[in-house]
């Protein structure tokens, strides 16, 4: 639209432009015509004068407004400005020289030539011919005035009723064209004429009259009624009573027709001459004037056509460079006009299909783009929501992606995994540098897959890992980076490990307690029986023996109870408890066994009620309290600090309680392993108490684990658990 | 700058003009351009008609002298054309006068060397007059009597009719290289005012 409109404005300037120059130049070839007497154009001199100079207007308020327009776009650096720039000034600078030199030397040889027409020797032949006229005439005239005189004698003895008659023969005889007689005051008596047309005879006029008044005769050429030249001859009547009777008579003789040709010649060609001679300087300021005109006509028009051609020939550069900006910013729509056929429409059209190219190259890049993105949100919707960890690696070792998964079951800050390599990673995170080490080994081994178990230390316990390790390969074959997914199987472990000690405990139910009993029975009917009746040596011996099996049973009972108790899940009944009244019942229950133990306890005001089954979580403390306890018993300073608070952890409230104990701490290689069943540091027990605090820990959606004091000796439990909000207790009720 | 100042007096805008001085000059070469610098001599002593045969006729004289250059110019063989515009105008009173009828009188002054007289060509009949002097051409040129103008029957009784005339050189009928300087000079300025009377039939 907008190139259309473009085009339309300049085939209208084209047009204007155009209809001007033709109609000035039509205009000074009149104008000169004018000058050279033409009839034609002779009346409309002045009016094509004025044309002139309003089309000059005309053409200089073009160009203004072409340049007004150029140095806008100059100043605003407009694409092409300056090119338009340098092309006027070169056309303008090409076609006004010549032009200017043209018409200095025509100039020149205007004065030169129109001061040649003019010579003293011509003017001087001018004047002699028509003297010569006049002297060949004079003759013939003084000849006409002697015969004219002689008519007036003649007429002076004709009586007036016999003029009319008379004057006719006397006018034939002597060749004359008309015979007048007439008064004194002009007035026609009696007149003859050769002329039949003619009636009205002609009258001498006021100065000859007078003349004649002073008795002189008149004589002279006359052009009379259109014809040719005539001899006009006025003498007066001589008479006895002047006043009265004074008449004259006139006399038109023609002369010869080769005479009067010859006469009309000299006198218009010295009428010619004197015309010319008196236009000398007008007819030069004249030709000087169309010769200007002529002159800026051409400069105009020249420069003109010189803006026009200028911004003809910039208008395709101008629109490249519009175009290639226009593509700069992305825009591959704009297609250029093509001038022509020309080398310029050439690079236009390859211009446009080079756009066309490149267009269609954006859209199929941005196509694949769009894919490719939407194959990355696919990836990274399945990486987020992966329960196992991700880590890609590049050839490098550096981490190129992770997902959320691998930052939780690392326990870490997930940015904080960013542009780091392996050995960065194994620096920064010393808990997981046996994590970072196995897959920094395998790498280094170039594996194209590899799968490793290996067991984090933890807070809470032993981390279990199991770690699938593949190499990428690129487009060339060779590996490009590494993907390391990994899944915790802590959980699972422990689950089969509970599963195996619950069956254990099950099957010890089932298979020794039920023959305990028999043999318990046994044991006390053979006491029984046989105790009275053997001599007092063997009466003590199957005493203590008897006493032996029995307590061994029933510790064998206790134990197994202690399995049962630890494999069988009770029912759980969850209320709002108050952490304080727990720790308070198991600090008296301490206190009154006299175990020697100063128990301290700091409890934080107003800790909030936690959600859960009291009687679970009293076994809890009971047993913690009591291996603290139980640790103090070695020392001497036998002191116990039990104390609650309550933190935030990731926007979640929790309740903290540490029982911390004054004793010899526990072995940091058992310390991961003691929630374990079975696993104990002390000489008796179950090596059950602490896998069932884990196990009801684990019921409540808490932690717990145990570490050794920094500063003093002893060991702390720690336990957290979370405060259940009450419109979620429903939901955890159902969940445990 | 001399005939500047002689037309400020005479037109006594001096005391309108006390602006700059660049100003003044512009106004007063406008002036000069539009009028002449001098007023033309050409001026009509007395005009009437009078009603003969349901025709109107005209007798006017006017004053028509040439001149310096102008006779200079008639010596060297130009000829010259001179026009009396006869107009008849009836008035209106909320318009301007409606043009009736017009009439123009042209004559054609040249100067024969060869027989050293002046030849009068009137233009409109085809009928030359040779005269042995400029002046007794001129006479006839500017003693007009009996020139019949319009029909009776053009005037109506209501109305109230507005004759003039005016006598003028062409200046079109020179030559043309004399033109353009002519429209510009006082020497070339022959032109009367317009001599008005009014008719009522």
């Amino acid at each position: 639209m907008g190139i259309s409109t473009v085009n339309k404005g300049s085939n209208i300037i084209l047009f204007v432009g155009g209809g001007l120059f033709i109609f000035m130049l039509a205009s000074l070839v009149m104008m000169s015509q004018a000058l050279q007497n033409s009839a034609l154009f002779d009346r409309y001199y002045s009016v094509l004068l004025i044309l002139n100079a309003i089309g000059l207007i005309s053409l200089v308020v073009l160009i203004l407004l072409n340049l007004k327009r150029l140095i806008r776009q100059f100043k605003n650096k407009i694409v092409g400005s300056r090119m338009t720039v340098r092309m006027v000034i070169l056309f303008s600078l090409l076609s006004v020289t010549p032009v200017l030199i043209v018409y200095y030397f025509s100039l020149d040889f205007l004065h030169r030539g129109i001061d040649s027409w003019f010579d003293l020797r011509v003017e001087q032949a001018l004047d002699d011919s028509l003297e010569l006229s006049r002297l060949a005439l004079d003759v013939r005239m003084r000849e006409l005035l002697t015969t004219t005189e002689k008519i007036a004698d003649e007429l002076r003895g004709i009586s007036d009723a016999e003029l009319p008659f008379d004057i006719d023969q006397i006018r034939e005889r002597v060749s004359a064209y008309e015979l007048t007689l007439l008064n004194k005051k002009g007035g026609v008596i009696v007149s003859s004429s050769s002329d039949t047309k003619s009636l009205v005879p002609d009258t001498p006029g006021e100065t000859i009259l007078l003349q004649l008044l002073q008795r002189n005769s008149y004589i002279g050429l006359d052009v009379i009624k259109n014809r040719n030249l005539l001899i006009r001859v006025v003498a007066n009547l001589p008479g006895l009573n002047i006043e009265k009777e004074a008449r004259i008579v006139q006399a038109l003789y023609p002369i010869s027709e080769r005479m009067n040709q010859l006469a009309e010649n000299v006198q218009s060609s010295f009428i010619e001459y004197k015309e010319l001679s008196y236009l000398r300087e007008q007819l030069k300021v004249s030709f000087i004037i169309i010769l200007t005109l002529v002159l800026l006509f051409s400069v105009f028009s020249a420069v003109w056509a010189a803006f026009y051609s200028a911004r003809k020939l910039s208008e395709p550069v101008k629109n490249l460079a519009e175009g290639t900006k226009a593509i700069a910013l992305g825009d591959y729509s704009a297609r250029l006009p093509v001038p022509g056929n020309d080398e310029l429409g050439f690079l236009v059209a390859s211009f446009n299909d080079m756009t066309d190219k490149i267009s269609k190259a954006r859209d199929t890049i941005k196509q694949s783009q769009q894919e490719t993105e939407s194959q990355r949100n696919f990836l990274e919707t399945v990486l987020s929501r992966l329960s196992s960890g991700v880590i890609v690696f590049n050839i490098e070792g550096y981490l190129e992606k992770t997902n959320v998964s691998a930052a939780q079951i690392l326990q870490i800050d997930i940015d904080s995994l960013e542009q780091k390599n392996i050995s960065m990673l194994a620096e920064k995170f010393p808990n997981l540098k046996d994590f970072f080490e196995c897959i920094s080994s395998n790498i280094e081994e170039h594996l194209d897959e590899w799968r490793e178990q290996i067991t984090l230390p933890n807070k809470t316990g032993n981390q279990i890992l199991i770690i699938n390790g593949a190499a990428l390969t690129g487009p060339d074959g060779q590996a490009s980076g590494y993907v390391i997914v990994f899944d915790e199987i802590t959980a699972l472990i422990r689950g089969q490990r509970d599963a195996a000690w619950s069956e254990m405990a099950r099957r010890l139910a089932h298979e020794i307690k039920n023959p305990l009993t028999p043999i318990q029975l046994a044991a006390e009917r053979l006491r029984h029986k046989y105790l009275s009746t053997l001599d007092p040596d063997d009466a003590d011996m199957l005493d203590r023996m008897t006493n032996t099996i029995i307590q061994q049973v029933d510790t064998m009972k206790e134990m197994v109870n202690s399995f049962s108790d630890y494999a069988r899940s009770p029912e759980f009944n969850p209320e709002d408890i108050k952490v304080e009244q727990l720790i308070q019942e198991g600090r008296d229950l301490f206190s009154d066994m006299n175990s020697g133990n100063q128990i301290e306890i700091d409890i934080e005001p107003d800790l909030p009620i936690i959600f859960g089954d009291e009687k679970k979580l009293r076994q809890v403390f009971n047993n913690l309290i009591t291996n603290a306890v139980d640790a103090n018993a070695m020392g001497d300073n036998k002191r116990l600090l039990i104390s609650a608070k309550s933190i935030m952890i990731d926007g979640e409230k929790i309740v903290e309680i540490r029982i911390t104990d004054n004793g010899t701490g526990i072995d940091p290689s058992v310390i991961n392993k003691l929630f374990e069943p079975y696993i104990t540091t002390k000489q008796k027990g179950t090596g059950l108490g602490l896998a069932i605090v884990k196990k009801i820990i684990d019921e409540h959606s808490g932690t717990v684990w145990l570490e050794n004091n920094n500063d003093q000796n002893g060991a702390c439990a720690v336990i957290r658990l979370p405060v259940i909000h009450q419109s979620n207790k429903a939901t955890k009720s159902q969940a445990i | 700058m001399v005939s500047s100042m002689l037309v400020l007096k005479r037109n006594n805008i001096m005391t309108a003009l006390k602006n700059t001085y660049s100003q003044t000059s512009l106004l007063l070469i406008l002036l000069c351009i539009s009028h002449g610098c001098f007023a033309s001599t050409t001026q009509f002593k007395h005009a009437h008609t009078y009603l003969k045969n349901n025709t109107y006729y005209l007798d006017a004289v006017y004053d028509f002298e040439l001149t310096e250059e102008a006779y200079k110019a008639l010596r060297h063989g130009i000829s010259f054309e001179i026009h009396t515009h006869f107009q008849l105008r009836m008035k209106r009173k909320w318009l301007w006068d409606k043009l009736i009828t017009e009439k123009t009188l042209i004559y054609k002054l040249e100067h024969k060397p060869l027989t050293e007289n002046y030849l009068t060509i009137n233009l409109t009949t085809g009928l030359r007059h040779s005269y042995d002097s400029l002046d007794a051409a001129l006479s006839h040129i500017r003693d007009i009597s009996n020139m019949s103008l319009f029909d009776q029957a053009l005037l109506t009784e209501d109305n109230t009719y507005v004759a003039r005339i005016r006598a003028f050189l062409d200046i079109e009928s020179l030559p043309p290289p004399m033109r353009p300087q002519s429209y510009f000079s006082s020497n070339w300025d022959m032109s009367s005012e317009w001599y008005r009377w009014e008719l009522v039939r």
